[in-house]
């Protein structure tokens, strides 16, 4: 019993992200914030996955290739980012909670603890501890960097697309809501 | 990490502790064993949360093991 414990727990080799690189990550994040609310694009950020990555689509066009920035169609725009997770992030860890954790505490370093509940077509996670604070400007857009790495990650491990459905921070604690399935990307064209 | 570290140490401990206190007992019977390591690791599980790779077979075999044991008790009792 000990033995298949151990075997079912993850292995955890290597770094965390230093903070020079997460500096460097999220001055990336601002830019495209800057696109985003620079073009007037309006919508909202759908992280879908295809393959092992996972697209950050913005706007009210339905996108069906992932390989364009940009689509317009009856005035109305669409832009697609590819998220800076992907499925070699999360290292062989299939569950969502555990690959949260895996990610944002033991790769990223970016919260001391996360509590996370998944109910299926929702999750719910709570990051304490924040390293880094959450920017106003990435909120309106694509989401913080804790959202984005919930919602890709949401979108990996289920295969279906997801929204970030709530956000708020108290500089201490990030707390969000992402739901997870077709219904999301449909409804959000 | 360190969390599912501790985890898998302190069950450790339990596991080894319970079976020369069960044995030193009398007790002989494989369902009140498992019995126990089903209590202990599900203790541990709720209080220290481990990271798992995938989800955790281990507790749902663990439950189904304990569930079968104890209802075959329950049977015993109510027959005689």
């Amino acid at each position: 019993m000990v033995g298949t414990s151990v075997a079912l727990t993850p292995v955890v080799e290597g770094s965390r992200l230093s903070s020079f690189t997460l500096a460097a990550l999220l001055n990336t994040f601002e830019n495209v914030a800057r696109v985003i609310e620079g073009l007037g694009v309006k919508g909202r950020a759908v992280y879908i996955s295809s393959g092992s990555s996972v697209y950050i689509v913005f706007g009210e066009v339905y996108v069906e290739d992932f390989n364009r920035f940009a689509l317009v169609r009856d005035g109305k725009v669409s832009l697609v980012f590819k998220s800076p997770i992907s499925a070699e992030h999360l290292e062989g860890v299939s569950d969502l909670c555990a690959a949260l954790e895996h990610v944002a505490i033991d790769r990223l370093g970016i919260a001391k603890s996360v509590e996370c509940v998944d109910r299926g077509d929702r999750v719910y996670a709570r990051f304490k501890g924040l390293k880094v604070y959450p920017l106003k400007s990435l909120e309106r857009t694509v989401g913080s960097i804790y959202g984005v790495v919930a919602a890709s990650i949401a979108a990996l491990t289920r295969g279906l697309p997801a929204r970030i459905a709530y956000e708020s921070s108290d500089g201490q604690a990030c707390s969000l809501e992402v739901l997870v399935g077709e219904e999301v990307w449909r409804g959000a064209s | 990490m360190e969390r599912s570290f501790v985890a898998n140490t302190v069950l450790a401990l339990l596991v080894a502790l319970t079976v020369p206190s069960l044995w030193a007992l009398g007790e002989v019977r494989f369902g009140v064993y498992v019995s126990l390591y089903t209590l202990e690791y599900l203790v541990v599980k709720a209080v220290l949360r481990p990271k798992r790779v995938c989800r955790d077979y281990l507790a749902v075999a663990l439950l189904a093991a304990f569930i079968y044991f104890t209802a075959r008790r329950i049977l015993e009792v109510l027959v005689a």
